[in-house]
């Protein structure tokens, strides 16, 4: 199960997403991250708690149009990169 | 102890040195009833100087060493009288913090917790210089050195007794009755200006240095990450939630431009105050 650490949080400012760091994760994370709708939904997924696989189930569901390789190649680079603010557990 | 009133709120301070109450002198009240008090406890002094260690381009890389150093072995004194004594127990030898920085760190320190708690009445700070033209609240907001302090010399000198400022460096932002206003306090920068009185708060301007002047207005999706880094971002998910209220009613109420700013390209204030009122229609 993957899911993201408490103290980020996801807001919707103006038109933008952002996960912003507060507590002890702004100490370790200083700014904030911005995201894009799909990577906003997939967050949203993460905050619930999800595994990768469900990930590209739901992925797929949402995005009708888009192929199974790209969508799965897609998550695993968003899930590398917000590694810093997710946590996996058994 | 002494007390405030910021924003429209009645504050406590519960001050263990002189100066944050002289630098409050304008805005106290005979006493009354605090919707909440505030107190620099040692930890938040001593975390507020290891912050500043870590990013202050004012001290060389010796002097905050030793202040390192010197941190490991003393401790903010209670009041004066406490560092007084502390000198003469010692003979006469000085501690390496002086005074007057535990007392800066504690003006800095009370403002940061009343504007935390100011989150619980629709308000937060904004690093940005205001100034009210017949009234109406115009916020220059930017990085340290963009020119925000001299865009209210500027816009002074051209507006006259039209103008106020109301606070040169972080005022308060409140949401009352649906209204933004723009709130005078006591931390107002360098040139300490400020005005004990709020303001609403009509047009908001970025301000970038450039080789020439130009005014345009900023579409929703260009405000989020500008206004971001101007913000004290709170410590727990709630208040942060409510920031963004906040930050989403401003974007959605306030106009806000883009101001490329160069007084060697003739930057005229009237000029550019002229365009923004016809643009909306104050």
């Amino acid at each position: 199960m993957i899911k993201t650490k408490k103290n980020y949080i996801l807001q919707k400012i103006g038109e933008e997403y952002m996960v912003i760091p507060v507590g002890t994760a702004a100490e370790q994370f200083r700014g904030m991250l911005t995201l894009n709708e799909s990577a906003a939904f997939y967050w949203r997924e993460l905050e619930k708690g999800t595994t990768f696989d469900s990930l590209a189930v739901l992925a797929m569901e949402r995005f009708e149009d888009a192929d199974e390789e790209t969508v799965k190649k897609d998550i695993m680079e968003f899930l590398k990169d917000i590694s810093f603010a997710t946590e996996t557990t058994p | 102890m002494f007390f405030i009133r910021l924003a429209g709120v009645p504050i406590g301070v519960d001050n263990r040195y002189a100066p944050v109450g002289w630098l409050c002198r304008n805005y106290q009240i005979e006493s009354g009833d605090p919707a909440f008090t505030v107190r620099a406890s040692d930890k938040m002094l001593i975390d507020e100087l290891r912050g500043i260690l870590s990013w202050s381009r004012d001290l060389t890389a010796a002097e905050a060493e030793e202040l390192k150093k010197a941190l490991q072995v003393e401790k903010p004194p209670s009041d004066e009288q406490e560092y007084r004594e502390k000198i003469i127990s010692c003979g006469g030898k000085k501690p390496v913090i002086p005074l007057e920085t535990w007392s800066y760190l504690e003006e800095l320190n009370v403002y940061r917790q009343i504007c935390r708690k100011l989150i619980n009445f629709d308000a937060f700070v904004l690093h940005a210089a205001v100034i009210a033209i017949n009234g109406a609240g115009i916020a220059f907001v930017g990085k340290h050195g963009a020119g925000k302090s001299t865009r209210l010399r500027l816009w002074e000198d051209a507006f006259g007794k039209s103008a106020a400022v109301i606070n040169g460096d972080k005022p308060v932002i409140r949401l009352l009755d649906g209204t933004l206003y723009a709130c005078g306090t006591p931390w107002n920068g360098k040139e300490n200006r400020d005005s004990n009185c709020m303001v609403p708060l009509k047009v908001l301007c970025f301000v970038e240095r450039s080789t020439r002047v130009e005014i345009r207005r900023l579409q929703t999706e260009e405000i989020s990450h500008r206004i971001f880094d101007h913000l004290l971002i709170p410590d727990n998910a709630a208040d942060l939630k409510r920031l963004a209220g906040l930050i989403n009613t401003l974007i959605g109420q306030i106009p806000c431009y883009l101001l490329k700013c160069c007084i060697e390209d003739g930057e005229d204030p009237l000029k550019i105050w002229n365009r923004i009122r016809q643009d909306i229609n104050i």
